[in-house]
């Protein structure tokens, strides 16, 4: 029986290869994470919006002044990171918007609402 | 045939068993956190679909019920008859048409609370947190459900 011997290039290489897939799969997981915790930060992110607009829905009328409030209120309540999500609001005439951007800088819901005008 | 037998020395003994100890370790790791991250996800999926769900129905159960006579952590109760309660892993909504079950995504626990803010609102809130092995509720986490009731609509029902 002839017994064949690996040569230490062979073993470099089988460990080299080791290396890149664990590498690769530790790397994988990492990502896999951060779109987890961005999934969740968006998911609670519309949360926030979506609460601003129960409330908004049980007053008569609103001011634009009264939209801000609620939705830094409900934003400040939502515990969300500013890092991750940060609330923007922007008075144009009888209206607003509302907004709120990702760490990249590109807004991940906009929302104009038209106020009574006090 | 002569067969001819090697013996092994010691060291090359120890670097087999140290990379089998290495490859094992690994295997387990990678088989452990790929399992949990599954499970992490469907446990967020299974959350999302129920918050979705309890939103329509806790908006719809206040907006019915109207007045509130005790809030409570674990219990609301309501002046018409109606009361929701937590219940262990559950959450139950009792009006006069019946009872509504409602199972909590797996390991959550759930609270209410009465907020009173500008522009004469009362707020219901259900708030959800998420399954930790923690014993403090983890903050971070929070899914947060609103219901507003406005104040002179409540004066009214009086």
């Amino acid at each position: 029986m002839i017994k064949k011997q690996y040569t230490m290039l062979e073993i470099i290489c089988a460990l080299a290869l080791f290396a890149v897939l664990t590498t690769a799969f530790f790397k994988s997981m990492d990502t896999l994470r951060k779109m987890d915790r961005d999934f969740t930060s968006e998911n609670r992110a519309l949360m926030v919006l979506d609460n601003t607009f129960e409330r908004l829905g049980a007053m008569n009328d609103y001011s634009s002044s009264d939209v801000e409030t609620a939705f830094l209120d409900e934003y400040a309540k939502s515990g969300l990171s500013p890092d991750r999500i940060s609330p923007v609001c922007k008075r144009h005439g009888s209206s607003i918007m509302l907004a709120l951007i990702k760490k990249n800088g590109k807004p991940l819901i906009e929302v104009d609402i038209k106020c009574a005008s006090k | 045939m002569c067969l001819k037998i090697k013996n092994y020395s010691l060291i090359e003994i120890l670097c087999v068993i140290t990379i089998g100890i290495i490859i094992m370790t690994l295997s387990m790791k990678f088989f452990n956190t790929g399992n949990r991250l599954c499970l992490d996800y469907a446990r967020k999926a299974e959350a999302s679909l129920a918050v979705n769900t309890l939103k329509k129905c806790w908006r719809t159960f206040v907006l019915e019920s109207g007045n509130p006579v005790s809030v409570q952590n674990d219990k609301i109760v309501f002046e018409s008859g109606n009361y929701a309660q937590i219940e262990k892993d559950r959450l139950l909504m009792f009006t006069g048409n019946g009872r509504k079950y409602f199972t909590l995504p797996f390991g959550s626990s759930a609270s209410f609370g009465e907020e009173k803010v500008s522009g004469g609102l009362n707020l219901f809130t259900f708030t959800l947190y998420p399954y930790s092995l923690k014993t403090v509720r983890p903050e971070h986490g929070k899914i947060r459900i609103v219901a507003g009731i406005r104040q002179s609509r409540m004066e009214d029902k009086k």
